[in-house]
């Protein structure tokens, strides 16, 4: 039997008020094993200008075991993305059936309305690889 | 014998015409003379519009390469990036004409004009003989 290596993400969404603090927790799928990423992005309701730093968020994996997710939140437009298609670096084993638990503060103090953080996570399986008959 | 490496950018286009629209593809499928695709890079026509818009389904055969709620603006990014760099290559798959199925949503957001094009651009290799 061949194994092939595939990526799979895992989206949190996140929905915050104006100056919140928020809790939450997420249970893990239990074929999301290892992760290998993460990446966060937030959109306000109403547009906000590029690089505003909008709050911090933690991260802790395992049922708080591992916190290694401390980050600032900033709103990235596209237009001025100067990177590609950029994960940051993890390495966080999973155990089946527990959960991601975070805090996101929100510190902007404009005046806006609410907003959703998505915290991609990145990590990989293995499947096994069909063989197709038909090519030589 | 020299050495031959093809390669191959393939566009498929969705056109969205009003807010909120939920589009998909129509029976479209990668070029069946080239084997693998190996990256996949998303421009948005507006804007503003890139900012929200999210995919609901990206298939590629019965594989789902992102899930439910993915931005597309995660494999969309600005000129100052190298045209070479702004491709998502964490992809290695079969081509070779299998199904694509893409559908999009369009996130209302404000000061977008419509319609405007989505194009999903797939890098297509042919493995060196």
């Amino acid at each position: 039997m061949k194994l092939k290596r595939l990526i799979q993400y895992l989206i949190i969404p996140v929905s915050v008020t104006p100056r919140q603090l928020k809790n939450f927790e997420y249970k893990i799928p239990e074929d999301f094993a290892f992760v290998t990423g993460v990446l966060v992005t937030i959109t306000p309701q109403r547009p906000l200008p590029n690089n505003t730093h909008m709050g911090q968020l933690s991260l802790s994996f395992n049922s708080k075991a591992s916190n290694p997710i401390n980050m600032p939140v900033q709103i990235e437009n596209v237009a001025s993305k100067k990177r590609g298609y950029n994960f940051l670096k993890l390495a966080e084993p999973l155990e089946g059936g527990t959960y991601i638990e975070g805090v996101y503060k929100e510190q902007y103090a404009g005046h806006h309305t609410n907003s959703t953080i998505r915290i991609y996570l990145q990590g990989i399986k293995f499947i096994e690889e069909k063989t197709n008959q038909s090519q030589n | 014998m020299a050495t031959k490496k093809n390669i191959f950018y393939q566009t498929i286009s969705l056109n969205i015409t009003s807010a909120g629209l939920t589009k998909a593809t129509q029976s479209e499928s990668l070029d069946k003379t080239y084997k693998r695709v190996k990256g996949i890079q998303v421009t948005v026509q507006d804007s503003a519009a890139a900012e929200r818009g999210t995919f609901d389904i990206f298939r590629i055969s019965s594989i789902d390469i992102y899930p439910k709620g993915f931005e597309s603006k995660l494999i969309t990014c600005g000129i100052d990036v190298p045209p070479n760099q702004r491709f998502d290559r964490n992809i290695d798959e079969e081509a070779a004409g299998v199904p694509v199925n893409i559908t999009y949503v369009d996130g209302s957001t404000p000061g977008t004009t419509y319609p405007y094009l989505v194009n999903v651009i797939f890098e297509l290799h042919n493995p060196a003989e």
